[in-house]
């Protein structure tokens, strides 16, 4: 198979699931037992509900309804929220939410790999003795930590306590960097921690299976110096775990950090996700939830480009397939 | 509703354009720490759990967002500490001696933000949209129009007309006699002075125009950001210019831990909490001596609302039954944490109708022999739905608890998920067997009494709405407004005319004895149910001020109420 007939293959899949998935809640949706116009607009006249039904196409069968708002989401109407004194845009809200849920999302990564990646490769150097037993138990514990519960400690002693730092809300880079990182700090430990842990074990694993290769007692007996054969030539063949990993958990933490970004006050996409269903606003649900599934499609396919690179033979052998 | 009580509240308020009411300013404080010089200058961010949806009549905003909107808009009248309802943008107000006849003059000078002058014809429209007269001149083709009149139609609807007798003054003619009119004009702080361009315009919802202290910037269903009105009419004590902050952003915040946690570190200025669902917060608050908290008396009375059109509170026993079956002692205890005290009448004692006579009160075995006679009397099972808001952990667990207590007595009960703007749109006229729903507070009737009469109009047959009817069949339909309000749909006419009576009583001593018979009728009837009262309470950090501004008309104005404080007079010590 070809190069270009494997990306082709590919992309194809990832949108077959995409459409899957949207179809998915789509039909979900109208499965739920009430008038969504009626829902949708409360104390509005039956009259004003037909035009609603209509432009929402809710009049149709459900693969009528599906077609419209796929027709509008891929045109960038993402629908509208509607309440008593009017509307407002899904895509506005998503366009407030996304920065801040990519940005917690980046810096959590940035910060779980400069961590991880140092104490996994320490640790499957170490295996066995007591610096990797030490950083095994520890992340072990901080594993076993929910994020809120770390969350909430941050916010009762580095917050109030000593007030070091904003216990809530957001800042864009815009209105000053450190202002906007002041308020990203706590937020971003408390998703950090577990992905610190989850990352150093899962690169310590995979990095002790590679030390027992037959080519690393192969470049140990040419003289290599361990730092030389641990990170040039154990850590990349080990790494295609850690980054699937870390690429599923960016599409998790893109609509999954509900639970952060409340305590913190940073609203992103979870907690739009968490304010539509509420308000039971079904299109800005269903047009959420699409971004995130997009989302998720995405680093996906990141994951299969990064792999290539990382390990071309993973490259070879899918061409070859 | 969300929440069980408070959400409903929240929106439900929410449905009100107009209110009436008041309630002493009783305030409790804890820890303070005070700054005696004003500061000026400084951006605030303070934390709210209601959000906004508009700004036109029938958007009505609910507790901690009014405190958003009460920085842009101010009342014609407002309330002192001591309950007294005295003239704000108004003037002056003075009475005929039947009560019947208000002459209302607007104070001069004051203009809106847009720059019109604040004056008869604005106080005149402000009226005639509250009333529903404008939402009328729309559906017929008149002008001028409004888009809406909300709820206040049902409010209101004792006013037989509206008309302007000067550059600066209107007369208002009642129906009933209303010794306390000023009080509903001033609607439980909700009856704004709105500028002719937003009443009528095509952005009623979206830009707020008033008189107030700041001026609207932006705002989204979140998020409500003023700023200083450099215009403002009022002068601190030493002649200087109002507000001392430059601006305040109203920001929404669902819960509470992140309020707490933000107004202790800093991050917010100040932030709202309702005894509902935040008693915890309340309590460990009002012990944290780097924060200051003020809380308003108990006078918010969330009612569960009984349908007398459906089984089975269509039967007195079956209501009876209920009503003795809720322990309050046991929900002040595990739904308030102990905050507030168990009910002994509908209404809080700080409200003129308090009386203990009558009312159904925790008794189990009493309970059970209603519902045994609601079986006798009928061959069934008493049964109901109880509306909640599942999405809110607070509403289910009150949901749950209620449950429990109505099947200890012999009621079966089904949870009904709701969400608030469901709730709000199948209470309206009501569509449930019952409802818990907080709309009647304070300590006057105003913003109780349309609530419990089947009439708002007091049965006048040349009210406008009734002529509306004869305009367009199809308009008939607006007769509704007169009923809407008492969602619990009974007709009970030995209370209604003695509130009615005791409306139009201008003798304090004498209409609370007739207002206390007209209670003491309703809870026999077990009309409704209570099982506990609310407080609303307010937490800051480095501010000055709060609560020194006096009223325009002197005297203090109430510290603290569901919609907060005034923020007029506070400065930042940051």
């Amino acid at each position: 198979m070809s190069r270009i007939s494997f990306w082709l293959q590919r992309i194809a899949q990832l949108l077959i699931v995409l459409l899957l998935v949207t179809f998915g809640v789509s039909l979900l949706l109208r499965l739920v037992p009430v008038d969504l116009a009626t829902i949708l607009l409360p104390a509005s006249s039956e009259g004003e509900r037909e035009i609603l039904r209509a432009e929402l196409g809710f009049d149709k069968g459900p693969i009528g309804y599906y077609l419209q708002w796929l027709g509008n989401f891929v045109q960038g109407d993402f629908g509208k929220i509607y309440f008593s004194g009017g509307t407002e845009e899904v895509s506005d809200h998503l366009k407030q939410a996304m920065p801040r849920s990519l940005l917690l999302m980046v810096y959590t990564q940035i910060l779980s790999l400069v961590i991880a990646v140092p104490l996994g490769v320490l640790s499957a150097y170490r295996a066995g003795r007591r610096a990797d037993k030490i950083i095994s138990n520890s992340l072990f514990a901080l594993s076993s930590v929910p994020n809120f519960a770390i969350a909430l400690l941050l916010v009762i002693f580095v917050g109030v306590k000593f007030a070091w730092l904003p216990t809530l809300g957001y800042v864009p880079i815009a209105e000053g960097y450190w202002e906007h990182l002041k308020h990203m700090i706590m937020p971003v430990i408390s998703l950090s921690l577990g992905l610190i842990a989850t990352y150093t074990r899962l690169l310590r694993a995979d990095m002790i299976a590679a030390l027992r290769e037959d080519y690393v007692t192969m470049a140990a007996s040419k003289g290599l110096s361990d730092r030389r054969i641990l990170w040039r030539h154990v850590l990349r063949p080990s790494s295609m775990t850690l980054l699937t990993s870390a690429a599923l958990s960016m599409g998790a933490l893109i609509g999954g950090a509900i639970v952060i970004e409340s305590i913190f006050a940073t609203y992103g996409i979870g907690f739009e996700v968490f304010a539509a269903i509420g308000g039971r606003q079904y299109i800005a649900l269903q047009s959420t939830v699409a971004v995130i599934a997009l989302f998720y499609v995405f680093f996906n396919l990141v994951v299969d480009v990064g792999s290539g690179f990382v390990d071309p033979r993973t490259r070879d052998r899918r061409v070859n397939a | 509703m969300k929440k069980l009580f408070t959400g409903g509240r929240r929106k439900v308020a929410a449905v009100m354009a107009i209110a009436l009411v008041a309630s002493l300013s009783q305030v409790t404080t804890s820890s303070a720490s005070g700054a005696s010089t004003p500061k000026r200058g400084g951006n605030i961010t303070v934390g709210i759990f209601d959000s906004f949806p508009g700004f036109c009549m029938a958007d009505n905003l609910a507790n901690s967002a009014l405190m958003g909107a009460r920085t842009i808009y101010e009342t014609w009248v407002e309330q002192r500490s001591d309950g007294k309802i005295v003239p704000y943008v108004l003037k002056s107000f003075e009475h005929s001696a039947d009560y019947k006849t208000w002459n209302l003059v607007v104070r001069d000078g004051i203009k809106f933000h847009d720059g019109s002058p604040v004056d008869g014809t604005a106080l005149l429209l402000n009226l005639q949209a509250s009333r529903g007269a404008l939402y009328l001149n729309g559906l017929i083709g008149k002008t001028p129009k409004s888009p809406s009149s909300g709820t206040g139609a049902g409010f209101s609807a004792n006013i037989a007309d509206v008309v302007q007798t000067g550059a600066m003054s209107v007369t208002v003619k009642l129906y009933n006699g209303e010794a306390n009119y000023p009080d509903s004009l001033y609607a439980s702080g909700r009856n704004f002075v709105r500028s002719i361009a937003q009443i009528t315009g095509p952005n009623c919802s979206t830009v707020p125009i008033g008189t107030g202290a700041f001026k609207y910037v932006s705002h989204k269903l979140t998020e409500l950001v003023v700023a200083k009105n450099d215009n403002y009419w009022r002068k601190d004590a030493k002649g200087g210019a109002l507000p001392y902050l430059d601006g305040i952003t109203f920001t929404f915040i669902p819960d509470a831990q992140p309020r707490v946690s933000g107004v202790k570190s800093g991050s917010l200025a100040a932030t709202m909490f309702s005894s509902a669902s935040e008693a915890k917060q309340i309590l460990a608050l009002q012990k944290d001596k780097k924060v200051t908290t003020i809380s308003s008396p108990l006078d918010y009375y969330p009612t569960i609302w009984l349908n007398h059109k459906v089984a089975p509170f269509s039967s007195k026993n079956a209501r009876l039954a209920f009503s003795h079956s809720l322990d309050r002692a046991k929900w002040l205890k595990v739904r308030q944490k102990g905050l507030g005290t168990v009910p002994d009448s509908i209404v809080g004692p700080n409200n003129i109708m308090y009386n203990k006579k009558g009312y159904a009160g925790y008794d189990l075995k009493k309970a059970k022999e209603y519902a045994a006679a609601y079986v006798t009397e009928t061959g069934k099972t008493p049964e109901f739905s109880l509306p909640y808001v599942s999405a809110s952990a607070d509403s289910t667990a009150n949901a749950q608890l209620m449950k429990e207590m109505a099947e200890a007595a012999g009621f079966k009960v089904n949870l009904l998920s709701q969400t608030t703007a469901e709730a709000i749109q199948k209470a309206f006229p009501m569509q449930y067997q019952m409802l818990p729903l907080l709309l009647m507070e304070g300590t006057g009737t105003a913003f109780i009494l349309p609530f419990i009469v089947s009439d708002t109009s007091g049965g006048n047959p040349t009210h406008f709405l009734r002529g509306a009817a004869k305009l367009s069949p199809a308009l008939a339909g607006l007769q509704i407004f007169y009923s809407i309000l008492n969602i619990s749909s009974f007709k009970d006419e030995v209370s209604e005319n003695l509130l009615f009576a005791a409306r139009a009583e201008p003798n304090v001593a004498k209409a609370k004895k007739l207002y206390a018979q007209a209670t003491e009728q309703l809870q026999k009837e077990a009309h409704v149910a209570n099982i506990s009262f609310l407080q609303y309470s307010l937490t800051y950090n480095k501010l000055g001020g709060v609560g020194e501004l006096g009223l325009a008309a002197g005297g203090p104005r109430r510290l603290v109420t569901n919609f907060g404080i005034d923020w007029t007079g506070v400065w930042s010590t940051k």
